[in-house]
């Protein structure tokens, strides 16, 4: 017989009941079917890729593209059995793969993705969908026909801790909206350590205005989309400045970037990104009139007003302190680990950001369903960063409008 | 890369691991262009070291180490090269040393006093007998629940290996990087390594080679117990290391093992706890030193990858 919850378990699990209710299972997922996939770019990203699906038992890296030789062949230390190809269009023909994850260049993602929803197999691609409308426009216009998941790699709405800090501003919990600020912030050149000119001017395309969208676009886009996904709207407008602050080595690629968007109802959203300081990392903050909550991908907290109505449970949560404000760690699964005594083993995420994006995608194969961030969404993001970036270029205000937002 | 000058070396440095690590990239060019892509090669290596701490810190809930104490007693989980190189040096030294290094020992460091991190909160006590790899599948099992894996300054080695993977296919020649100073890796080189900082202090000269050091008093509790346990004895003894040795370093060449900074860390750690040379027949390559308490550093066994002005111990 079950005894009977005393009332420290009966108020820590009434905390779940603002929470979705994600999956931590303690072991490896597993899939109704095994999946054989394929991966098209081996660079810094497609690696990440290859690191996470290792952790899934059904699924078999069968497949591995990239035009770079060197990059290529790299891939023989993070998955030795993946036949290794030189273009996509082998990898379809000859990989023999269930599905397809684009890691490729930002601004490449077209063809690749393009060529497998041609094929009939479904699709993650890595975010930003683009770096133009046009060719974000063309990937959702197929994924619209091909009749098989396509998937953009944004990875706020797919992740765990997110979804209930969504609940949470969704119930009231910080009321209403004040203001919106995030910032990214990492040190690093972005130059490509090759001597070889060609491969470098291949490689190095994160500070050639021409094919990259900058800051904005490479640092920005998942944050965008928190802020779409949590207010419910697109910015209608946005201002920008830049400077190259600490790269001096004559780029023109901004190494320090703001950018504040406005959405319909006045409400700013001020980003901040540099690649010359690790200060503060990557977070996002949403300020209401009765609490804020900081998200960091794998940790998230709800600051709450003095004058806000307290919650019973609110006694027994977790809580951090940040100098003079304190605030309740927002953990997934909370009323099972509070069930089961564990609540402070739940705070952070027990996989990456990514590794939900992956596991999120691979259900929607192999269980049919709607993708948790379909190419529509992707095309949207594209929209608002490129807007970024085009003020951040002209200096002047650029409008987001209704019609930009429409994929046709 | 292009051809040095004297411009002043370039120096990098990431906090990771609870330590610092750091990165002198000493043959810098002229061309400025050639000199942002050689810091951009630091960075690159640094960047492994950050992967490396993601993949296998026992502080964080999302890391692969944290997946495999929860998965791979159900599900072999797979390996790629680089942690399958991991795996292997602290098989080797576990063999080696006849389980004096073992890295499944959480458990006794958190009865000793030391923190006891989260992702292991519940972890029971085994050795590293309890992990089965298999070379075929490239697999990792563990073969009780609520193992516990900590492979701590093994770890740190692992990042420099990793980084010195990616210095070099980025064509760097010459490079000296240590994290926290207990592991030192020269590529190139020679580079002047001193143990120490007493005048009698012995110096390695490093040209493409690794160094290691262990010492009891890295560590400790607020009690005084030392980081540095001995797996094989029974709860309630006397750590008989502890008494005998203060410190131990292994050297080798660079090209010696697949892993070799991960490698000597681990012997380190071992021939400290062991306080005797560890299976010279089988580690010819590698230099040995213990230090005594109160006793300049000694060889113990291997090639003079160590200098050291004093005689070899009986």
């Amino acid at each position: 017989m079950t005894p009977p919850l005393d009332r420290r378990q009966l108020l820590a699990g009434a905390a779940a009941t603002l929470a979705l209710q994600p999956t931590l299972a303690a072991g490896p997922t597993r899939l109704p079917r095994a999946l054989r996939v394929g991966l098209v770019g081996c660079g810094r990203q497609g690696r990440e890729m290859v690191t996470e699906l290792a952790t899934f038992p059904d699924v078999e890296l069968a497949a591995v593209c990239d035009t770079d030789e060197s990059r290529l062949n790299g891939m023989r230390r993070r998955a030795r059995s993946a036949q290794r190809f030189a273009t996509v269009e082998e990898l379809l023909e000859k990989g023999n793969v269930d599905a397809v994850f684009i890691a490729t260049s930002s601004h490449q993602h077209r063809g690749p993705a393009l060529a497998a929803l041609a094929a009939q197999k479904p699709v993650y691609c890595e975010a930003p969908l683009a770096t133009d409308t046009e060719d974000a426009r063309a990937i959702a216009v197929a994924a619209r026909g091909a009749g098989v998941a396509f998937q953009v790699g944004l990875l706020g709405r797919v992740n765990p801790v997110y979804k209930l800090a969504w609940s949470f501003v969704k119930g009231g919990a910080i009321r209403d909206f004040v203001s919106l600020r995030g910032q990214h912030h990492e040190k690093n050149s972005w130059v490509v350590p090759t001597d070889d000119g060609a491969r470098a001017a291949e490689l190095g395309w994160r500070l050639d205005p021409a094919r990259s969208l900058g800051l904005i676009g490479e640092l920005g886009a998942h944050q965008l989309d928190v802020w779409h996904w949590y207010v419910g709207a697109y910015p209608t407008s946005v201002r920008a400045r830049g400077a190259v602050r600490g790269w001096k080595d004559g780029r023109t690629m901004h190494d320090t970037v703001q950018a504040a968007y406005t959405f319909p109802d006045g409400l700013e959203c001020v980003w901040d990104g540099t690649i010359t300081n690790t200060y503060g990392g990557r977070y996002e903050l949403i300020h209401g009139t009765m609490g804020a909550v900081k998200l960091a991908w794998t940790h998230g907290w709800l600051f709450k007003e003095s004058d806000a109505p307290t919650q019973g449970w609110e006694v027994y949560a977790n809580r951090q302190t940040f100098h003079n404000d304190e605030g309740i760690t927002l953990i997934a699964d909370a009323t099972k680990l509070a069930a089961q005594g564990k609540l402070t083993e739940g705070v952070g995420l027990p996989q990456s950001a990514l590794w939900y994006g992956i596991e999120s995608f691979l259900k929607c194969v192999t269980d049919g369903g709607q993708a948790a961030v379909g190419a529509d969404e992707g095309f949207r993001n594209v929209v608002v960063a490129t807007a970024g970036a085009k003020a951040l270029r002209t200096g002047e205000a650029v409008a987001i409008t209704d019609a930009m937002l429409k994929v046709d | 890369m292009t051809a040095p000058n004297a411009a002043p070396p370039i120096c990098l440095a990431l906090d990771a691991m609870a330590t610092r690590f750091e990165l002198v990239l000493p043959d810098v060019p002229a061309d400025s262009a050639a000199a942002a892509r050689l810091r951009a090669a630091g960075e690159a290596a640094l960047e492994e070291v950050r992967l490396t701490e993601e993949r296998w810190s026992l502080f964080r809930r999302d890391s692969f180490l944290a997946h495999i104490m929860r998965a791979a007693h159900t599900t072999p989980v797979r390996l790629d090269e680089d942690d399958w190189d991991l795996f292997g040096a602290a098989q080797r030294a576990f063999e080696l040393s006849g389980g004096a290094f073992d890295p499944c020992l959480a458990p006794q460091m958190a009865g000793a006093g030391f923190a006891r991190p989260v992702a292991i909160a519940r972890a029971q006590p085994g050795t590293f007998a309890d992990v089965a790899l298999d070379a075929r599948a490239r697999t990792v099992s563990l073969r009780r629940p609520g193992l516990a894996l900590d492979f701590g300054g093994v770890a740190k080695g692992h990042a420099l290996d990793r980084a010195a993977r990616a210095l070099a296919d980025a064509g760097v020649r010459s490079a000296l990087l240590h994290g926290g100073t207990s592991a030192v890796l020269a590529l190139g080189g020679p580079f002047r390594v001193l143990l120490g900082g007493e005048e009698d202090a012995p110096e390695a000269p490093l040209a493409d080679a690794v160094l290691a050091v262990s010492a009891h008093h890295g560590r400790r509790t607020d009690a005084g117990a030392s980081h540095v346990l001995d797996p094989r004895r029974p709860p309630g003894v006397p750590d008989a290391g502890d008494v005998k040795m203060s410190a131990a370093a292994i050297a080798l060449a660079y090209d010696a093992d697949p892993a070799p900074s991960a490698l000597a860390d681990a012997l380190s750690t071992a021939l400290l706890v062991h306080g005797a040379p560890l299976a010279p027949e089988a580690l010819p390559h590698v230099t040995q030193a213990l230090k005594p308490h109160g006793a300049p550093w000694r060889i113990a066994a291997g090639p003079p990858l160590i200098q050291t002005r004093a005689l070899p111990l009986p």
